[in-house]
C-alpha cells in the first residue's frame, strides 16, 4: 500500500513518532511494579529481585495521606503489571482517583495486577464503635501505619509475593525463595531489636500523632500520652499543658513526633517534662535517609533512635 | 509432652509384653523408628514454644505470626480479592459494595460599594459516585440551591450525572452531563475554586462556575511519555449552559449594574438550547514535573466551537491557554502555587445584526487571570490574583480586577476563606450606556464544609 497520498513532511512526523515510541518501548521483559510507598517499593524489590522493574509514586518526605494524582502517575500506573498500594484508607485521597483514570483493568480492584498489602495484617487500633468526623480523622479500618514495624512487613511482602505470582506465575519459586529470604533478614532484626530494648521494656513515650503506633507495638513500649488532642487536630496551649503536667513524674524519656507536624510542640512537651526527655523524630519511610535504604534497614535506625532517647544519651534528638 | 509419650510407652509395654516378646527384627526397627520420629516431633513442638514464650517474654505482639512464603501456593483467588481490611472488617465490606456518598456546603457573604450587601448559600451540593462493573463508572452531582430570594427561590438540579468508561490503546471516554473540560478553574467544582469568586474571564466566557454540557468526550493518555506526559481530547455537546450573567443587575439601586453583571451581551455560549450543529471541543495538555516531584507544572490549550444559529453560516469560537506551577517542598504543606489562563472569545456576525453596529467586523474579545499563592503549612494560605477582561462591544471597555485573599483549614474537610477585590471598571458609555466610574470594592467571605466522600481534587 503506498502511503504517497501523506505530505512528506507529515511522514517524516510520523516516523520520528513511531521511532520515539519505539524506543521508550521497554527491553525487557520484567514484571512493571507501581508501589504507592517507598517502604512498599523496597518489600517489592526485595520479593521481586531481578525480575521486576520497581516505580513509586511518593517519597520519603512526603505525608502519604495528602499527595496530589498527577497526570504522571496515572501514566506509570496504566503501564504497571502490578500495583501495590498500603491500604486501610491511607491513600484514600488519591489513590482511587488514580485507579481510575489508570484505563488498566489489570491493577484496579478485583484485577490480577492490584495488591493490597494490608490484607490480613494485624490491624491495631480498628474502632469498635461508630465513628464520625467530630472524632478526628480517624482511620475506620484502624491504624494504616504498618510498615514502621518490620514485623508486619512480612505480611505485606507476602501479599505482594501473592500478586507477583498471579502476574508471572512462572517465576512463582523464585518469588517465594526472595520472600524466605526476606523473611530471615526480617527475623535477624527483630531478633536485633529485642536485644536492643530488652532494657526498656515496658517503658513509656510521648507520641504527636498515632503513627508510630506498630513500632511502639513491636517494641514493647507504651503510649502514655497523644499530643493531638484528636487525630489530625493540633493541641491547643492548654492541652500542651495539661499533658506536661499530667505526665511529669512518670519517667518519660521520648516524644516522638513526624517532620510534618509542628516540632515546637514537642520540644515544649519535652521541655516541660524536664532533664532527660528528649524529641525523637522517628525516619518516616524508606529514602528519608541515606542509611534507609529498605524497610528493614528504616526499623532498625528507628529502634536505634529510640534506644538512644530512652538511654538518654546525647544527641537523641533527631 | 516428652514425659507423657515415654510413659505412656512404658506402661504398654509392662501391661502387655506378650505382644512384644512376639515382635519380630523387622516390627522392631519400625516400632524403634516410630519412637525416634515421635520424638522428633516433641522435640520440635518444644522449640517452637520456647520461640512463642521467647517473643512474649520479649513484649512481642501477640498473634502477629505471618504467613509462610509455602502458603503462597495456597492463597489462591482469595488473594486477588480487593481489599478488605482485616479489622472492622465488616464495615470495610458494607462500604466497599456501597457507591460512595458526600455533601459539600458552601455558602458566602458579600458586601462593598456598587454590590449587594447579602449571605448566601451558594450550594449544598450531593455527590454520589461508584464503580459501575470493571468496565464503567458513575458519577453524580445534585446541587440544591438555597439562596432563598425572591428572584432565585431554593431549586434542586442535577450539575453532572456522567458515565466514564474505561477503553483500551489508553483512552477514556466520558458522556452525560458534564463541565467541559476547558482550560483549569472552569472545569473545578465550586469547593475547588482557587478563590471565593471566578475570575471575571470564566465569567464572562464560559459561564459563572463553567460551562456545563450534555455530550461527552474521549481523552488519550499518550502511554509513550510519563514525565511529561501528553493528553488529547476531543468531545461534542448538544446543549451547553452556563450561569453567565446574561442580564445585568441592579441590587444595590444605585443605576449602575452590580459587579460582576457588567456585560451586556450574552458571553460566549451561555443558555443556548441546541437546534443546529454540535459544539465541538478540543485540548491538548501536558505535566511535567521535577526534583522527584517538589516542582510540577501543566500547560495546556483549549478550544471551543459554536455555530450561531440553524444556519450554520457563523459561528462562536473561545480559544484557550492556561498554566500552573506547584512548588511543595516537604510534607508540611508549605508551598507556592502560580496559575494563570488566557481566554480569547470571537464571534462571528451576520450583517443584519450587530455586525453593523460593530463598524462592520466580528465581535471578539479577551481576558485572562492569573494569581499566586502561598501556603505557610496545611492550615494556611494567602493569595492574589489579578484579572483583566474585554467586553465584545468595545476594546476600550474593560474591567480590571485586583484581589488578595486569605484562607484557614482547620481540617481537611473545612475551609474559611475572606477575600477583598477591587474592580476597576473603565467602560466605553457610548458603547453601552453603562458609567464609567462604577469601580466596585467586594469583601467576600466564604465557607466550606465537606462530609462523607468527595473526588479527589486535581492538580
Amino acid at each position: 500500500m503506498s502511503i504517497s497520498f501523506i505530505p512528506r513532511p507529515l511522514r517524516r512526523a510520523l516516523l520520528c513518532l513511531s521511532a520515539f515510541w519505539f524506543l521508550s518501548m521497554p527491553a525487557s521483559a520484567k514484571v512493571k511494579v507501581v508501589a504507592t510507598l517507598p517502604d512498599l517499593a523496597s518489600l517489592a524489590r526485595a520479593v521481586g529481585g531481578d525480575l521486576v522493574t520497581v516505580d513509586q509514586l511518593t517519597q520519603a518526605n512526603q505525608d502519604p495521606h495528602h499527595v496530589n494524582a498527577s497526570p504522571s502517575m496515572v501514566v506509570r500506573l496504566s503501564q504497571a503489571d502490578l500495583f501495590v498500594m498500603n491500604g486501610l484508607d491511607l491513600e484514600v485521597g488519591w489513590v482511587p482517583a488514580l485507579l481510575q483514570a489508570s484505563r488498566s483493568q489489570k491493577v484496579r480492584p478485583g484485577g490480577p495486577g492490584y495488591v493490597d498489602a494490608s490484607i490480613k495484617v494485624p490491624v491495631i487500633e480498628a474502632p469498635s464503635g461508630p465513628i464520625d468526623r467530630s472524632m478526628g480523622d480517624v482511620h475506620p479500618f484502624g491504624n494504616p501505619h504498618y510498615t514502621l514495624d518490620a514485623g508486619r512487613c512480612k505480611w505485606a511482602a507476602w501479599n505482594i509475593a501473592n500478586g507477583l505470582i498471579r502476574v508471572d506465575a512462572a517465576n512463582a519459586e523464585q518469588y517465594i525463595t526472595n520472600l524466605k529470604n526476606l523473611y530471615a533478614r526480617i527475623d535477624a532484626a527483630l531478633a536485633r531489636a529485642r536485644e536492643a530494648m530488652k532494657p526498656y521494656r515496658g517503658s513509656s513515650v510521648i507520641i504527636y500523632h498515632a503513627r508510630p503506633n506498630y513500632l511502639l507495638d513491636r517494641l514493647g513500649l507504651r503510649v502514655a500520652a497523644t499530643i493531638e488532642p484528636l487525630p489530625g487536630i493540633p493541641p491547643s496551649a492548654a492541652q500542651i499543658g495539661r499533658i506536661i503536667s499530667s505526665q511529669k513524674s512518670k519517667g518519660i524519656r521520648a516524644v516522638l513526633i513526624e517532620p510534618w507536624n509542628d516540632r515546637r510542640v514537642a520540644e515544649q512537651v519535652a521541655a516541660g517534662l524536664g532533664e532527660g526527655t528528649s524529641v525523637v523524630v522517628p525516619k518516616q519511610a524508606v529514602g528519608s535517609d541515606p542509611a534507609a535504604v529498605d524497610a528493614i534497614a528504616l526499623f532498625e535506625q528507628n529502634v536505634a533512635l529510640i534506644v538512644s532517647a530512652l538511654k538518654g544519651s546525647e544527641g537523641a534528638a533527631h | 509432652m516428652r514425659i507423657i509419650i515415654f510413659s505412656a510407652l512404658s506402661v504398654l509395654l509392662c501391661a502387655n509384653p506378650l505382644p512384644v516378646l512376639a515382635l519380630t527384627d523387622q516390627d522392631a526397627r519400625e516400632l524403634v523408628e516410630e519412637v525416634r520420629s515421635l520424638r522428633r516431633a516433641v522435640e520440635d513442638q518444644n522449640r517452637r514454644i520456647e520461640e512463642l514464650e521467647a517473643k512474649v517474654a520479649a513484649g512481642e505482639p501477640s498473634g502477629t505470626e505471618a504467613p509462610t512464603p509455602e502458603s503462597l501456593g495456597d492463597a489462591g483467588p482469595a488473594a486477588s480479592t480487593p481489599s478488605t481490611p482485616s479489622a472492622g472488617s465488616v464495615v470495610g465490606a458494607r462500604q466497599a459494595a456501597q457507591p460512595q456518598i458526600g455533601v459539600v456546603f458552601d455558602g458566602t457573604y458579600t458586601a462593598g460599594k456598587n454590590v449587594a450587601d447579602e449571605a448566601q448559600l451558594r450550594a449544598i451540593e450531593l455527590n454520589v459516585g461508584a464503580p459501575i462493573d470493571p468496565y464503567f463508572d458513575l458519577f453524580g452531582k445534585l446541587v440544591f440551591s438555597a439562596d432563598n430570594s425572591a428572584a432565585s427561590p431554593p431549586e434542586a438540579a442535577v450539575e453532572n450525572a456522567y458515565i466514564t468508561a474505561h477503553l483500551p490503546l489508553n483512552l477514556e471516554a466520558r458522556f452525560g452531563l458534564e463541565w467541559i473540560p476547558f482550560g483549569d478553574v472552569g472545569t473545578l467544582d465550586i469547593d475547588e475554586h482557587p478563590q471565593v469568586d471566578q475570575p471575571h474571564a470564566i465569567a464572562q466566557f464560559l459561564g459563572g462556575e463553567g460551562l456545563k454540557a450534555i455530550g461527552g468526550h474521549v481523552e488519550w493518555l499518550a502511554p509513550f511519555a510519563a514525565n511529561p506526559t501528553l493528553s488529547l481530547t476531543i468531545g461534542a455537546y448538544n446543549r451547553a449552559t452556563g450561569d453567565a450573567n446574561t442580564t445585568a443587575s441592579d441590587k444595590d439601586g444605585d443605576g449602575a449594574p452590580d459587579a460582576p453583571d457588567m456585560f451586556l451581551d450574552e458571553g460566549a455560549f451561555n443558555v443556548r438550547d441546541r437546534e443546529r450543529g454540535p459544539l465541538w471541543f478540543g485540548r491538548a495538555a501536558s505535566y511535567y514535573e521535577w526534583d522527584a516531584g517538589h516542582h510540577a507544572i501543566r500547560v495546556g490549550g483549549s478550544y471551543l466551537s459554536d455555530e450561531n444559529d440553524a444556519s450554520g453560516a457563523t459561528r462562536t469560537s473561545v480559544a484557550g491557554l492556561d498554566a500552573k506551577y506547584r512548588w511543595r517542598p516537604d510534607a508540611t504543606g508549605r508551598g507556592i502555587t502560580f496559575a494563570g489562563e488566557y481566554l480569547h472569545h470571537r464571534r462571528q456576525e451576520s450583517p443584519t445584526t450587530l455586525f453593523l453596529a460593530n463598524g462592520g467586523n466580528d465581535l471578539s474579545n479577551g481576558g485572562g487571570y492569573v494569581y499566586g499563592q502561598y501556603d505557610f503549612d496545611k492550615r494556611w494560605g494567602l493569595g492574589y490574583r489579578y484579572d483583566n477582561t474585554n467586553t465584545a462591544f468595545s476594546a476600550a471597555s474593560e474591567i480590571a480586577a485586583h484581589s488578595v485573599y486569605g484562607e484557614y483549614r482547620p481540617t481537611e474537610f473545612s475551609r474559611l476563606r475572606a477575600q477583598y477585590r477591587h474592580d476597576d471598571r473603565n467602560f466605553d458609555a457610548t458603547a453601552n450606556g453603562l458609567r464609567t466610574d462604577d469601580d466596585a470594592d467586594v469583601f467576600l467571605l466564604q465557607f466550606t464544609h465537606f462530609i462523607g466522600w468527595h473526588p479527589a481534587h486535581k492538580f
